[in-house]
């Protein structure tokens, strides 16, 4: 640099400046298009939810009510009920399975290229089309999944007629569609930590035990946290596969009533958009505490750096 | 440096120039018509009556739009309540008395005072009587569909036993459908309906002389001993083995069982009776609904709707009746694909499939009972079918299930007579 | 040695369970209707009919849909690949005043239900005459928080020393952001592109709101309305599931080299 000899203080000041103005430039598309497309909706959808609209008539500001209404309603609590349920139940074991699948893929073992091909299918495959083959497996008269209990001399329950264990059956395919995502993140975080810490380790006789609790998993801490943010966000918002999976029997829906399909079903089928905005506000501060919490708590668990 | 910089802005530009074609090209001078139905199947007749319309109107381009039915509703409602949506539009009666009562859709009133082409008198009066609102009709009538018995002769003729026909009783259904059924092979006798209700105990409660909505649109009859006494019958047929159990309904539709020749006996509405024919051929024969307490079926049918916003009210009236008219019933008569909506064309599309006796579809136009309709029939439709289906699944009692639908019902009644 | 054979055997009862449905999906897609409503259950088709995927292609226009979502998908994962690495960039390694509460902004939209943004954007999108353009489809998607957060903790995680050896040297900015974090982060790269890919191939609620003609209909909407025909017809909804997925698969497999080499990149270290 030509202004080697400058004085200190002016150097480091517009050096700052010329630093913001790079960094405005490098956030300012994707600022201004989540604004525009996400953060202006999201705002306007929350000032509904005060409101009786009906997505025909101007909204009409009724304060609280349709909270009020929303809490005194049964399949509301449900959804809630289900909702929680649902995220506390797949999403730990879906981290679970990934972190143990994705451990073992990452050690140098023959054929791992085509271990994690088939772990990666369900991602491939449209939500659509994987509601359609769960349905269909877990068809009670003619699906796979009874067969093979069938020969095992097994019960074979009505996987999505049962109300006990419908919302288990859909975890069950919620899991089986998110772990190799999870696998996804989980092995590219596992393939950033640098060998020389294993190597050092094997140096000190730590015994592979040992470094996976020493090295592999304390460094896999901010992958991990990312995976559960995430994973927690989107499986409280899950809608498609419970939506493929009830079709269109209302009756098959209670047992599965989410948060979201309640937003859908109130907003979209029967045009209460006021009441369905309530109901979006309520689930978007379920899911912004839920993180706060993982925020606060992050400090005890996440190592960054090595 | 800057050039890099340059160039990454260029690439966005780029992306978004070269995926966002098309389209651009529309504020030309042409004027074009937005229509939107669900149903490809009936695409022939619209194109038809399109290209009738085209012949006086050359100027205007008219662009259809299949959206399936699933989501139609939302789609239409989500781009009305936008402020945009089609011009003309199909309706069917769960979904009308909302539109009609929030002037989603136009009245035709105005346009058919002026116009001497157009006839209600033409039409079948159980369409007209769906699609008016407060005495104004709001959708012209296009096709009917209403409900007949098809049946399967191979399996008759299997089991030795004469075809259904218009002497048979609901004794008959359940004594030859017992015989017909046939738990090894996977045969059912007949088709307990309960994931329709339009063809299954839509029929059946009237029938016991009963109703599902009040004529004032103010009780629920869904608590009624009619309503139970019908739903009673469809249980006792799951219970014989003789229709299969609504969650086999659910599972795999009755529709495609029929199809692949698992069912002997299917009500269901007209609009089936092209898709039954083309896949079931000469072993598909239809019979009239049997008679209860009352004779009838459940009369239903889709109507074009004008958007209540569109510019171009004149041309979308005169494309309305391009389709509903003589020679687009003749279109939608010759397809074979339902009932037209005027009467005196309904011969063309019995002869449509002259094998098949859909003679029996217009002689039940005669006795036909309304479809329900309140202003907001979807949602307690939903509650209504949850609720039934869940007694059929055993979740509760019929009587229970059926108080509950009757007590929400009332609710959602009473709300609408308040919103008035 | 026998420790390599216990990995192997847990590996396969996953890899089974995970490929099971794919290949139930495949095998029905291959029967008769009556087929597969027969008890007991044949595994294989008795006839293979290849005739069912036919039937789809008849009755749907599945080039076409195949055409806009592979727009879509190009345009969305070029838009997030450079505008959410440059915002994460900034996030991750500059200074500049708000940027804490700009990046909370940024995150709280990672939080917004899907659902809540719909009606008020196709108000937006009527506005700036987007709707049933391909507009609508692709600029909305290039714009993401969770890619913004995900390249963040990437490159988070690419020691500091790099790019301050690098400014010593008189990198400028979008240098150390060219030549320093983006080589390091491929891995990072290549996941958001996967999400990406797969999130716009099989996005729903968006086309099906946004679009409405058969020029910009999407092949999930297009596979949904096959559905909405056919309801439980199982042998020709699996051939749409599977005509559906076959992209994604050949996709994959080419990208299984890009992750392979990302390893590889990973493991020679400067």
């Amino acid at each position: 640099m030509s202004d080697s000899n400058v004085l200190m203080k002016p150097k480091r000041s517009r050096r700052k400046r010329k630093e913001a103005m790079w960094a405005y430039l490098f956030i300012a598309p994707v600022v201004i298009g989540l604004f525009l497309f996400y953060l202006m909706p999201a705002l306007a959808s929350f000032g509904l939810s005060f409101t009786s609209w009906n997505g025909i008539n101007p909204p009409e500001f009724i304060g609280l009510d349709n909270l009020i209404r929303l809490v005194q309603t049964d399949s509301f609590i449900r959804s809630m009920v289900n909702t929680l349920v649902f995220t506390l139940v797949s999403v730990p074991l879906a981290v679970m399975l990934a972190t143990g699948i994705a451990i073992l893929l990452n050690q140098k073992i023959k054929g791992m290229i085509v271990y994690r091909t088939l772990y990666f299918l369900p991602v491939v495959t449209m939500p659509v089309a994987v509601g359609m083959v769960w349905k269909w497996l877990y068809n009670t008269d003619y699906g796979l999944l009874n067969y093979i209990l069938g020969l095992l001399h097994l019960p074979q329950p009505a996987w999505l007629f049962n109300p006990n264990i419908a919302l288990i059956s859909v975890i069950v395919v919620y899991v089986w569609m998110t772990v190799g995502n999870n696998i996804i993140l989980i092995l590219a975080g596992l393939q950033g930590i640098s060998e020389t810490y294993y190597e050092a380790a094997e140096m000190d006789g730590a015994s592979k035990l040992k470094q996976l609790f020493t090295i592999t998993i304390p460094l896999l801490t901010p992958t991990l946290f990312f995976v559960f943010i995430t994973g927690i966000i989107s499986s409280l918002q899950v809608f498609d596969l419970i939506f493929i999976m009830i079709g269109d029997s209302h009756v098959l829906l209670e047992p599965l009533r989410t948060l979201v399909y309640g937003v859908y079903e109130s907003g979209f089928e029967y045009s209460q958009m006021g009441y369905a905005s309530a109901q979006a506000f309520l689930l978007f501060l379920m899911i912004l505490l839920i993180t706060i919490f993982q925020f606060a708590f992050q400090k005890k668990w996440v190592h960054y750096d090595g | 440096m800057g050039k890099r910089v340059c160039t990454i802005f260029l690439m966005i530009t780029l992306v978004g120039i070269l995926t966002g074609c098309g389209n651009d090209t529309e504020g030309g001078s042409k004027k074009t018509l937005e229509v939107a139905l669900w149903d490809e199947n009936i695409s022939g007749a619209v194109d038809a009556s399109i290209e009738e319309f085209n012949k006086e109107h050359p100027d205007v381009e008219v662009n259809v739009t299949y959206t399936p039915y699933a989501n139609y509703f939302t789609k239409l409602r989500t781009s009305i309540g936008g402020g945009s949506g089609p011009d003309v539009f199909w309706m069917n009666g769960p979904n009308f008395s909302e539109y009609a009562s929030y002037g989603l859709i136009k009245d035709l009133e105005p346009f058919i005072e002026e116009d001497s082409d157009f006839s209600k008198d033409a039409y079948f009066d159980s369409m007209i009587d769906l699609y008016s609102h407060e005495d104004h009709l709001y959708a012209a009538p296009y096709f009917s569909d209403i409900v007949g018995l098809f049946y399967n002769k191979r399996l008759f003729d299997e089991a030795g036993l004469e075809y259904p026909d218009e002497t048979w009783t609901w004794e008959d259904i359940e004594e030859k459908g017992d015989i017909l059924a046939d738990q090894e092979e996977g045969v059912y006798g007949y088709t307990a309906y309960v994931v329709s209700n339009q063809a299954g105990y839509y029929n059946l409660i009237p029938q016991a002389g009963g109703y599902m909505i009040d004529e004032d649109k103010t009780h629920s009859g869904f608590n009624s001993p009619e309503a139970q006494e019908a739903l009673t019958f469809t249980q006792d047929l799951i219970d014989k083995g003789i229709s299969p159990s609504v969650q086999t309904q659910i599972e795999n539709h009755p529709r495609d069982m029929f199809m692949s020749g698992m069912i002997a006996m299917h009500p269901e509405i007209s609009v089936n009776a092209e898709m039954f024919y083309s896949e079931l051929g000469d072993e598909l024969g239809v019979a009239p609904l049997p008679a209860g307490k009352e004779e009838g079926s459940i009369a239903h049918g889709i109507g074009w709707a004008m958007n209540g916003d569109t510019e171009q009210e004149e041309l979308a009236w005169d494309l309305i009746k391009h389709l509903t008219g003589e020679k687009g019933n003749q279109f939608i008569a010759e397809s074979g694909f339902s009932i037209p909506a005027q009467e005196s064309m309904s011969d063309l599309w019995v002869d449509s499939m002259p094998e098949l006796d859909l003679q029996v579809f217009i002689d039940a136009q005669e006795v036909s009972f309304p479809y329900p309709v309140s202003q907001n029939t979807i949602q307690w439709q939903d509650i209504e079918q949850a609720e039934i289906q869940g007694a059929f699944l055993g979740y509760k009692s019929m009587k229970e299930a059926l108080d509950n639908v009757a007590r929400e019902m009332d609710i959602i009644l009473e709300s609408e007579q308040i919103n008035e | 040695m026998n420790k390599k054979w216990l990995i192997h055997l847990v590996l396969i009862i996953g890899a089974v369970i995970m490929v099971t449905p794919f290949l139930w999906m495949v095998l029905t897609s291959l029967k008769s209707f009556g087929e597969a409503m027969q008890v007991p259950i044949t595994i294989f088709p008795e006839e293979w009919l290849v005739e069912n995927y036919l039937d789809v292609f008849a009755s749907i226009d599945m080039m076409r849909y195949y055409f806009n979502t592979l727009m879509v998908t190009l345009g969305r994962t070029l838009g997030q690949l450079i505008l959410c690495s440059l915002a994460a960039f900034a996030f991750a390694r500059m200074d500049f005043p708000g940027k804490n509460v700009i990046f909370i902004v940024v995150l709280s939209v990672l939080m917004v239900p899907m659902q809540i943004i719909l009606i008020p954007n196709y108000g937006i999108l009527t506005s700036l005459g987007w709707i049933d353009t391909f507009y609508a489809l692709i600029v909305p998607g290039m714009f993401s928080a969770f890619g913004v957060f995900l390249l963040r903790q990437f490159f988070l995680g690419i020691p500091k020393e790099l790019d301050e050896a690098a400014t010593i040297d008189g990198c400028s900015f979008f240098g150390i952001y060219w030549r320093i974090i983006l080589p390091n982060a491929t891995p990072g790269l290549i996941a958001l592109g996967i999400f990406t890919v797969l999130a716009s191939w099989n996005d729903f609620l968006w086309p099906l709101v946004m679009t409405n003609s058969e020029e910009t209909r999407m092949l999930s909407v297009g596979i949904a309305a096959f559905q909405g025909q056919y309801s439980t017809d199982y042998p020709l909804l699996m051939a749409s599931a599977v005509l559906s997925t076959i992209p994604m698969l050949i996709m994959f497999v080419l990208l299984q080299k890009h992750l392979v080499s990302g390893i590889a990149l990973q493991g020679v270290r400067r």
